[in-house]
């Protein structure tokens, strides 16, 4: 199951993980180009919006294309990446990071929900909306990886 | 989870970085693992083991909680 390819154990196929980030990252900028594009055919306040959006992905996607490009031409480089990304120490603390993440990003919406009940019912609304969707797509994820292990 | 990579490590004039090149993993997740920050998968364990030429028992000492000695 493609989940178990984010368990620590499991090793990543480094040449294919950067091949695949500069494909996306080409792709992110292209975004950020079109939303750069955009800002001519808009309203003052929608164009600084997309400017600043299309700015940011351009930006993003470009520089992580760049890094993994040096990755596979540097032999030195793309050893000691490998090595790190391989890490079971560092995959482990990275899907850590993430679940700590998630839990606190619950509680800070459960928070949210309440507080904003009282102040505006169409912000708790979102919130709630928001909150329900991050609880179903944790359930999938829980039935998925029962499957999985 | 005890275990004796630094003491074997430092018997066999092994540095930190050959030790991690070896098994595949970095210097910083050796270091973790000899100050018992971190346990080592049970891949990882077996890898270590192989390495020295020792079975998993005789380097990663399981100790039962609450069981003295």
């Amino acid at each position: 199951m493609w989940l178990n390819k984010l368990f620590a154990e499991e090793p990543i196929d480094f040449e294919k993980r950067c091949r695949m980030r500069i494909k996306v990252g080409l792709g992110v900028g292209v975004l950020g180009l079109l939303s750069l594009g955009m800002m001519a055919v808009l309203g003052e306040q929608d164009a600084a919006f997309y400017g600043s959006l299309g700015a940011g992905l351009l930006v993003g996607g470009i520089l992580s294309a760049f890094r993994n490009r040096r990755y596979l031409r540097d032999p030195v480089l793309k050893k000691q990446r490998e090595v790190a990304e391989n890490d079971e120490r560092n995959r482990l603390m990275g899907l850590r990071c993430w679940a700590y993440a998630g839990y606190t990003m619950f509680l800070l919406l459960y928070a949210g929900v309440m507080i904003s009940g009282f102040v505006d019912r169409r912000a708790a609304m979102v919130l709630l909306t928001v909150t329900g969707v991050y609880a179903l797509v944790l359930m999938l994820f829980r039935i998925l990886l029962r499957k999985a292990m | 989870m005890k275990n004796r990579i630094q003491e074997l490590r430092k018997e066999r004039k092994i540095r930190q970085e050959d030790l991690a090149e070896a098994v595949g993993v970095t210097r910083q997740t050796i270091i973790s693992l000899e100050n018992g920050k971190y346990n080592a998968s049970l891949l990882l364990a077996h890898k270590i083991a192989k390495y020295f030429d020792k079975q998993i028992e005789d380097i990663f000492l399981f100790e039962e909680e609450g069981k003295c000695g």
